[in-house]
């Protein structure tokens, strides 16, 4: 089983928008996938139209009961943990102990879905928090999405700092350009300056009205069949991409 | 994933699906989501092996899918080859992996066809999303003669986390009172038997039934007609050549019945069968060149990963020559085996078992089986025990080889006649049996193959780089198969004496004492 963590501490860059539509890819190529929705503003679970059920809520994430809660998707083999109201709190929630140990938490929590899932995918809230410390420890592979703008720069650069502060492999991470468009020359600049760096993928995702439609229509891009659009080929490609270079075993 | 709950339903009348439908819970809706049409074609192993794990192999085009028995998807792979299937055909993926593990080195073939027309349904709830799903399909078997219609069938699948509608919907469909089916499992069994053949009708493990009264003719009748049965069955797999295990399983019923002869030989009509064994003997000798073959052949990615990387080309055209060879051989078996000496002995052999004038039932045939095999099992047990007492660090490879041949004549002796004895005892030492006998098979096999090596070896001429790099390649493989032998010899004396133990010999005493005839006129 592999974890794959959709990170940025920089809000709006498309993370949850990443996520599920990994999730869906990688589903779509033949893999148990399980979504975990950190976000406690539940935005995946929505994508999804999965509402938690009522007993769900932190406690029961932490003391590793939230296997019953797990939903599937409309998509056999693709499933998820819904998020809840209460995950806001879950930094308090998880300064419990030593703060050394406190970091191995989520690790802990996900061992046991191993046999399960080939793929996990967390798609975690913006911040920089011990949530994002537990996030960085468990993950096998960081991915951060980078909307091609000085602040979305300088969270990468802070999550690399965070790397860095919790001791964790730098090889972990690796970026992708979210939101471009190709029309803006400070986007272009930045993906000129940046984009030849080996912690960049070579695929990235345009802005794009299809994906922002995601809400309206409550579904990965490309579910439902039909022609393939520019934003299903491109999640398809950074997907592969993404596999080849960090998780194929 | 937790296991998806599903159930099937056959809806005798397909009329009254669309009413079946309306009484679905209100808040939810059904969505038809799509329907598909086509055929599916079935395989299994000749011996059953996937139905036996609860599990089905189907192709759909390219597409080969397996799944349990309850519709679980455990792994799927594109493939054009149609015929037989082996686990190696899919190369390193998931598909070879766990067909490695459920049939190893045996063929899928194609049982059936299952002609399809499904319709799927999503039930939805509030917010649009699926909470479970509804399958109404009609399928049809084709077999070579005749198409064959099963009645229409819903499944119902749970979605997870959803299992309440799931258990909603099962209710009103039981308050139907709509019979329930297996699903695919079912179609899968009737389809085999409308197609001309019934699952687990064949199976490699012994049994035939014998009560405690039968005697010595009727028990070796209804035995080696069981074994005949055997050979036939898998008669036509060998000549087809579909894959190694025909000749393997025929022969063992060739040496099973040899062993029962000889076993039984002092009770038996030895004039009569002293032609009988003779030609058991030249079948046993004509099916084994082409075993010995496969076993080679199939050791060969074994083989292989025991000699260094350089020297794996030189191990190829060993396989290669044993290929060629095999070929030769196949050939020479298949002459064999439709010549009129091979029809005349099954024919005279099935005569003899099967008429009640044959000498087997007169005479010595007449007496009570259960006695003579007691006394025959204690005798067999003490001769394994003082002969795998005096094997020693200095005992040659021949020693070996005969216990291994007195073990397994010892064994089949107690397969036989397994039914005479109390079922929990004789699994129980069939257990310790089988343990030495791994053993002893292992060490002679690597013996049987560095002969072989060794004899390859010796007949290779001339100094091109072939020659010298296929030596070396088998200078090295009896190297590591040398070593090998040498700790399943350091294994065998560990192994044989957890099995020579007072205990195991007093429950072959407790065996043999807790039925004789004598009890069984007094009961």
């Amino acid at each position: 089983m592999k974890i794959l963590a959709v990170y940025s501490s920089k809000g709006g860059v498309g993370k949850t928008a990443s996520s599920v539509n990994f999730a869906y890819t990688a589903h779509c190529t033949g893999h148990r996938v399980l979504l975990c929705d950190m976000d406690s503003q539940g935005a995946a679970s929505y994508y999804y139209r999965i509402k938690p059920k009522k007993k769900f809520n932190r406690s029961r994430l932490l003391n590793g009961s939230y296997y019953q809660f797990i939903r599937g998707t409309d998509y056999t083999g693709l499933d998820l943990l819904p998020a809840h109201f209460s995950f806001r709190n879950l930094d308090i929630a998880l300064k419990s102990g030593q703060r050394e140990k406190n970091r191995f938490i989520l690790h802990k929590l996900l061992k046991p879905l191993e046999s399960e899932y080939d793929i996990v995918i967390l798609d975690c809230p913006p911040n920089l928090t011990l949530l994002s410390e537990n996030i960085i420890v468990a993950a096998d592979c960081v991915v951060t999405p980078v909307v091609p703008t000085t602040l979305s720069v300088l969270a990468l650069s802070q999550l690399l700092k965070l790397f860095k502060k919790v001791d964790c492999e730098k090889r972990k991470i690796c970026a992708f350009f979210s939101m471009v468009e190709q029309r803006k020359t400070m986007h272009r600049g930045v993906m000129d300056k940046y984009g030849a760096h080996p912690i960049f993928m070579e695929n990235h995702i345009p802005y794009s009205a299809e994906i922002e439609k995601m809400g309206l229509y409550r579904k990965p891009v490309g579910a439902g069949g039909g022609v393939d659009t520019p934003g299903t080929v491109a999640y398809r490609s950074l997907w592969s991409e993404l596999y080849q270079r960090r998780l194929a075993p | 994933m937790l296991p998806i709950l599903t159930r099937s339903y056959l809806v005798a009348d397909p009329t009254r699906v669309d009413s079946i439908f309306k009484r679905l819970p209100r808040r939810h809706k059904l969505q038809e989501i799509d329907r598909e049409s086509g055929e599916d074609q079935y395989y299994d192993t000749f011996d059953w092996r996937l139905y036996r794990k609860k599990l089905l192999f189907s192709r759909s085009g390219n597409r080969v899918t397996l799944r349990t028995f309850s519709g679980i998807m455990r792994c799927s792979a594109a493939i054009r080859k149609k015929d037989r299937l082996f686990a190696w055909d899919f190369e390193d993926s998931d598909m070879a992996s766990l067909l490695k593990k459920r049939i190893d080195m045996r063929a899928l073939c194609p049982l059936l066809s299952l002609r399809y027309d499904r319709r799927n349904f999503r039930v939805l709830n509030r917010d649009r999303k699926t909470v479970a799903w509804i399958t109404r399909a009609s399928q049809k078997v084709l077999s070579d003669s005749a198409e064959i219609e099963f009645p229409e069938y819903l499944t119902i699948t749970s979605v997870r986390g959803y299992e309440k509608i799931y258990e909603n919907i099962l209710t009103i469909l039981d308050a139907l009172k709509l019979q329930h089916s297996a699903g695919d499992s079912e179609l899968f069994v009737q389809g085999c038997i409308a197609s001309g053949r019934k699952p687990l009708d064949y199976g490699s493990k012994f049994y035939v039934e014998l009560d405690r009264s039968v005697s010595v003719g009727e028990a070796v009748s209804r035995i080696c007609l069981d074994l005949v049965d055997a050979m036939e069955k898998n008669y036509e797999g060998v000549c087809s050549d579909v894959d190694s295990e025909f000749l393997h399983d025929f022969r063992i019923a060739v040496r099973r019945t040899r062993s029962l002869l000889s076993l039984l030989r002092k009770s038996l009509p030895r004039e009569q069968l002293r032609v009988f064994e003779a030609e058991f003997k030249w079948l046993g000798s004509v099916t084994g060149p082409l075993r010995d073959n496969d076993v080679y052949l199939l050791k060969k990615e074994v083989y292989r990963n025991l000699v260094p990387h350089s020297l794996r080309d030189g191990l190829n055209l060993f396989f290669d020559d044993l290929a060629a060879r095999r070929s030769d051989d196949l050939t020479e078996l298949k002459k064999n085996l439709c010549s009129t000496r091979y029809r005349n002995l099954l024919e005279s052999w099935k005569r003899f078992l099967s008429d009640p004038q044959s000498e087997l039932f007169q005479g010595p045939g007449k007496q009570v089986c259960l006695d003579l095999v007691n006394k025959i099992v204690r005798k067999r047990f003490n001769r394994f025990v003082k002969e795998g007492d005096q094997i020693s660090d200095q005992s040659d490879d021949g020693q070996f080889h005969t216990l291994r041949i007195r073990g397994k004549k010892f064994r089949y002796l107690l397969e036989f006649f397994r039914p005479f004895y109390a079922e929990r005892e004789i699994k129980l030492f069939l257990k310790h049996m089988k343990n030495v006998q791994d053993c002893l098979g292992d060490f002679n096999d690597l013996s049987v193959q560095m002969d072989m090596l060794n004899d390859t070896l010796e007949q290779l001429n001339g100094r091109n780089r072939k020659t010298i790099l296929l030596a070396a390649a088998l200078g090295s493989l009896i190297t590591r198969l040398k070593t090998e032998q040498q700790q399943v010899k350091n294994a065998f004396y560990s192994t044989y004496e957890a099995f020579r133990t007072e205990e195991n010999k007093r429950l072959i005493k407790q065996l043999t004492d807790s039925c004789r005839s004598t009890k069984l006129i007094r009961e």
